[in-house]
């Protein structure tokens, strides 16, 4: 009896000694629920802290196809009493600037989660389950009833620094990642967005004939018809139809510097020297306009940027392709060219020619200058020939001919002649205003650089 | 062996007992915590007043949570849907007082909704599409918990029809599965309309079929527990031109024919045709065209045999009466109301109808000149002409924008 009740004693303090022996100390000093609490209303300060609120760079979707996938500029002000105002001007607001005032929170999701839980026209016009009318063509509508664009009104916050100097955030179901940047203080969001719609513009023209070249590595890329915000992108050389991948991006301004910025992250293509180890190498999204340098550059790797096509290149394209160039006395152009242009213009008028504009375009491998006026009803268009050279970034007329008639006017009109004579020289071809855009060619005299003219093509 | 049994017994006893004193007793619960304190409502924020209202008019009398911010978690999550706005939300939190919960608390008392009343109405602001079979969910009854109505963006005051068919037939339809998953439908309905019933193509169905077969809408002809509660909803909600007519079709025989061309039917309409043999066009789902007309003798080649005074015969087929079905349903409904909860069905309807249409100070129902209706919503009041019911209804709400901050 004595074993039986010492070895129960013995087995009941042993199991005194292992019981709780694995218990888990507490790694928090709050619970998990408490700790979601604390966050939701750490994000929600922060996404008021911005007193002018946020520029929101949103895609609705990851799908391959515009308009699901494609950007949508979207400017989101959170005011502390629960509403938002929400404002945009793209397609899905009838291409006009739209505003609509709703309600906003940062639930306790499965983490915090920025939900816009009221209906707001704006925000919503993505996710609202209704046909799209501008989807699809009319012998095949594309009916979208019961899912819409399918975008996302419910956010993750994936990140969120303390100076809410930006925020990212990640849509429930879609998974698109979506970054907002702080929109300045005292401007007004119609401005905002018309000053990046008139950027964009005037940097991605609409119906472009031109493309601008993306410098990516050891690889380069035409880039075109970028208006859309999704643009052709293949490789220089390559099949514009079987190499183009979907590489949707937007325009964005912050303080003075305007950026583009794509939906995905894009792999730098270091075939000949190899991918450096720094994974922040490897990959870019981001560019700043430098408008010194008349590009794009990547925010984060030095060799990647995005500039225009070369001008001379572009102006000898067009010329030889049968397009025109032309200049009338609105043009922009140098102030000893103003005074010759006028001389013409009013020796013109003396003899009742009204001087309309000069026409360039190439005949038989030379440059015809056309001198377009009208007299009376019936328009003239004397003709001036020029041998014609092209060479890297600049282009060379030389041994002008007066064509046919046209030779009377030199002696009846001397301006013209001496019009006509200056052209005979080398000139420089830059861009009219930018690279981005050709439809404005500056030419610039080699020898005197404050004899420039910009001509339009035509 | 007795006492060697009980020295085992008793060593069992010690080591049980040890084992129960030293197992982990070192939890250390503290109080709760979720914050179970009541805090009033915050009054610097935007939907202060909305909220103010449903808290007073909802959550404090009938426990009832009126959520009009959606949440995402607790919808169908099977769907593409968008919230309720603000302004729409308003609206509908004030229609459902005024037309639904003071109704019945007029009509069966505060306890019993205190008792039956949903716990949560979720208001959505898009439709439910279903598009595979190109329907759409008006609402839905879950548990006898929690109803959801869809659709609150498109909600227009100012055609009462168009609220009834997607609100308050819905709030009346949803509210009687929740009464009826308490006291379930007497069993012999379910087999009133055995055989008929049609829970795939129910949406392909004319309300004039639906009629003719003792149906009060297609809807009801999908199955017998939508049926039951179509049968209240609509007889509580139509006016009585609007139940007439209903009666009035059921009376008939109705067939649907399949119409190849458009300009068929066309040729078909002269001054002075009539409409009940020619029938009326419809369009399926899927495109196909057909004609539903009432069932009179033909000829051989489909003509209309009329006799020397021009007069034709109608035809009964399926040896159904629909309107005596349809009044035979509403009689079991009428009683079960009376049975379990000691309402009556007609001083219900009565109430919603004197709560929608216009009438004179006599109580009577004031029609305009085409013989239709009065919306009461949007008519000015008899107690202020410069004011109409639904902006005094509004009211309700937007007086709490005085005590904001």
């Amino acid at each position: 009896m004595k074993k039986i009740l010492s070895l129960s004693i013995i087995l009941a303090a042993g199991f005194s000694l292992t019981s709780c022996v694995n218990e888990e100390d507490d790694l928090f000093d709050h619970s998990a629920a408490e700790r979601l609490n604390q966050l939701s209303d750490i994000y929600s300060a922060r996404l008021e802290a911005q007193p002018n609120g946020w520029a929101m760079q949103y895609y609705p979707t990851n799908e391959e196809e515009a308009p699901y996938g494609s950007g949508y500029l979207i400017l989101c002000d959170f005011d502390p009493d629960g509403s938002v105002k929400v404002a945009m001007d793209n397609i899905f607001s009838g291409n006009k600037y739209s505003e609509d005032r709703s309600l906003w929170e940062v639930i306790t999701d499965n983490g915090p989660v920025l939900s816009f839980n009221s209906y707001n026209k704006n925000m919503h016009a993505f996710s609202n389950p209704e046909d799209l009318p501008f989807t699809g063509t009319s012998e095949e509508p594309n009916n979208e009833q019961g899912k819409g664009a399918e975008g996302d009104y419910e956010f993750i916050v994936v990140d969120a620094p303390e100076d809410a100097s930006y925020m990212m955030l990640k849509g429930k179901k879609r998974g698109t990642y979506n970054l907002l940047t702080p929109i300045e203080q005292g401007v007004v969001y119609e401005d905002y967005l018309a000053d990046v719609k008139a950027f964009h513009n005037a940097m991605f023209p609409p119906e472009y004939i031109s493309y601008d070249i993306l410098h990516a590595g050891d690889e380069d890329f035409v880039f075109k018809n970028a208006n859309s915000g999704v643009p052709t992108i293949y490789p220089v050389g390559g099949d514009e139809v079987t190499q183009n991948e979907f590489c949707p991006f937007l325009t964005t301004k912050r303080g003075d510097d305007y950026y583009i910025r794509f939906r995905d992250k894009q792999i730098v293509y270091y075939t000949e020297s190899g991918a450096p180890d720094d994974e922040s190498l490897q990959t870019y999204q981001e560019f700043k306009y430098n408008p010194e340098t008349d590009r794009f550059e990547s925010t984060t790797i030095e060799n990647v940027y995005l500039e225009g096509n070369v001008p001379a290149k572009f102006f000898d394209e067009m010329l030889t392709g049968s397009r025109r160039f032309q200049m009338n006395r609105n043009s922009e152009m140098s102030e000893k060219m103003q005074v010759l242009y006028d001389n013409m213009y009013n020796a013109m008028r003396q003899k009742k020619a009204n001087l309309q504009n000069i026409q360039f375009k190439y005949n038989e491998s030379k440059v015809r200058a056309f001198i377009v006026y009208r007299s009376g009803t019936k328009t003239v268009q004397p003709a001036f020939d020029y041998d014609y050279s092209y060479n890297d970034d600049n282009l060379t007329l030389s041994n002008m001919t007066p064509y046919d008639a046209a030779v009377n006017l030199l002696t009846t009109i001397p301006e013209i002649d001496v019009f006509v004579n200056t052209l005979t020289q080398e000139f420089v071809v830059k861009a009219g205003t930018t690279r981005f855009n050709l439809n404005t060619i500056k030419l610039e005299s080699v020898s005197d650089p404050d004899l420039w003219f910009v001509v339009t093509l035509y | 062996m007795k006492t060697k049994h009980n020295i085992l017994l008793f060593a069992f006893a010690v080591m049980v007992v040890a084992g129960f004193s030293t197992s982990c007793s070192d939890d250390d619960f503290t109080p709760t915590i979720f914050d179970t304190t009541e805090y009033p409502l915050d009054r610097s924020l935007y939907s202060f007043p909305l909220d103010t209202f449903v808290k007073k008019n909802f959550l404090e009398p009938y426990n009832l949570k009126f959520i009009y911010r959606l949440e995402d978690i607790g919808s169908d999550l099977q769907k593409n849907l968008v919230p309720a706005s603000y302004e729409k939300s308003k609206e509908l939190a004030v229609l459902s007082k005024y037309l639904w919960y003071d109704v019945y608390k007029k009509v069966a008392g505060e306890e019993f909704l205190k008792m039956y009343s949903p716990r949560i109405i979720h208001v959505i602001g898009s439709p439910a599409y279903n598009p595979t079979q190109g329907t759409e969910t008006l609402g839905t009854a879950e548990g006898g918990l929690k109803i959801t109505l869809y659709k609150t963006n498109e909600l227009d005051v100012s055609n009462i029809d168009m609220m009834n068919e997607y609100f308050f037939i819905t709030m009346h339809h949803e509210f009687a599965h929740i009464l009826d998953q308490t006291y379930q439908r007497p069993s012999e309905f379910n087999t009133m309309s055995a055989g008929l019933y049609n829970v795939a193509d129910w949406g392909n169905t004319h309300d004039s079929i639906a009629a003719c077969q003792g149906f009060v809408t297609p809807y009801a002809s999908s199955q017998a527990r939508e049926d039951w509660v179509e049968v209240l909803a609509n007889y509580v909600t139509m006016n009585d031109d609007e139940w007439g007519r209903l009666l009035a079709t059921a009376s008939y025989d109705w067939e649907q024919i399949d119409l190849e061309d458009i300009s068929d039917y066309n040729k078909l309409l002269k001054p002075g045709c009539n409409l009940d043999t020619i029938g009326y066009v419809k369009e399926e789902q899927n495109g196909e065209l057909k004609i539903v007309r009432k069932v009179v003798q033909r000829d051989v080649d489909g003509y209309v045999e009329v006799n020397d005074k021009g007069e034709w015969t109608y035809l009964e087929l399926d040896n159904i009466d629909g309107k005596a079905m349809i009044l035979n349903k509403l009689d079991m409904v009428r009683e079960w109301l009376k049975q379990y909860w000691n309402i009556d069905v007609d001083v219900l309807r009565n109430e919603v109808l004197h709560r929608q249409y216009m009438t004179d100070a006599n109580g009577e129902f004031v029609k305009d000149s085409k013989g239709r209706y009065v919306n009461r919503f949007i008519t000015p009041t008899l107690e202020d002409p410069s004011k109409t019911l639904m902006e005094i209804l509004m009211e309700e709400v937007d007086a709490y924008k005085a005590l904001m901050q």
